[in-house]
């Protein structure tokens, strides 16, 4: 990747954004090549963080591990996005790791270059506020759809627990023939009122369950609900 | 036979021929300990998994009576 290429990789990183030409010439010249092939890992979670990278090609996915050995795929990555940079700055591990999904080159600057980028260029770290902020904005957006989902399923199961218990084969549907307020549904489900309304009125929306007469409710495709109640 | 096994609940399927579990796990059917199948006819079943019910039914005839046969 020649230095002209690696300026136009460049000036798509929001990091960069707002710098002279002549600040991304320096930066550019100073990036190292690291060619990945497609499922190798430029580093790993828990890796000491010696180097902040940009996507300069190829795409790149981030794996985080939990604590529990579950693995979490927290974002793709694609030219001009950035990895491993906030942990080189922190100077903490790695916090994932990337894997190429397909044949990738990162441009990579060393721990010190860094600091040396960021002490001549105060913009950087203008910019690099935003984009944090920007991570972080997508994170509680995530967080909240998680939260949305798991309550998603949690009241599903709890209908399936009420099907069990007494349905009757309807001539719509399966009914669950008990005399059962929204609020009941809601302390079954350890959740709240508003949010077992919501989740009803939007199944009924999309044809699984009838509920003209809230006491009443009726599942109209079962199969779909043990699928939410059941989704991992 | 296909017709009338088929109109049966995946419940009355599963107490008729107890050795039918490995048949719905064999073709991907969560039917088994379902909270549905009480209340769903196997014919149902057969469409919420895009299968063929006379089809299912006759393969289900035909796995029970090589079961019963050892």
């Amino acid at each position: 990747m020649d230095t002209s290429a690696r300026i136009s990789v460049l000036q798509r990183v929001p990091l960069f954004a707002g710098l002279p030409a002549e600040a991304l010439g320096r930066i550019a010249g100073t990036a190292l090549e690291v060619r990945v092939a497609k499922n190798d890992s430029p580093f790993r979670q828990g890796d000491p963080a010696t180097h902040g990278h940009v996507v300069g090609w190829g795409r790149i996915r981030l794996d985080q591990a939990t604590a529990d050995g579950q693995n979490v795929v927290l974002r793709y990555m694609g030219p001009g996005d950035m990895l491993g940079t906030v942990a080189v700055l922190r100077g903490i591990p790695y916090p994932a790791t990337a894997v190429a999904v397909e044949d990738s080159l990162l441009l990579a600057w060393s721990a010190p270059r860094l600091s040396e980028l960021f002490n001549a260029y105060p913009a950087l770290a203008l910019n690099a506020i935003r984009l944090v902020g920007t991570r972080l904005e997508e994170l509680q957006q995530r967080l909240q759809e998680v939260a949305t989902q798991r309550v998603e399923r949690r009241i599903a199961g709890t209908l399936l627990r009420l099907v069990r218990q007494g349905g009757r084969r309807g001539e719509q549907g399966i009914e669950i023939p008990f005399s059962m307020s929204r609020q009941d549904l809601a302390e079954l489900t350890a959740t709240t009122l508003h949010t077992v309304s919501r989740t009803l009125s939007a199944w009924e929306q999309q044809g699984i369950i009838s509920a003209r007469r809230s006491s009443h409710l009726v599942i109209l495709q079962p199969h779909r609900l043990v699928a939410i109640a059941e989704e991992a | 036979m296909e017709e009338s096994i088929l109109n049966l609940t995946v419940s009355e399927v599963l107490a008729r021929w107890p050795a039918s579990v490995s048949f719905f796990t064999g073709r991907k059917m969560a039917c088994p300990g379902c909270a549905m199948a009480p209340f769903m006819s196997l014919r149902e079943a057969a469409r919420e998994y895009g299968q063929d019910p006379v089809g299912l039914a006759a393969d289900l005839i035909d796995a029970m009576e090589r079961a019963a046969a050892g």
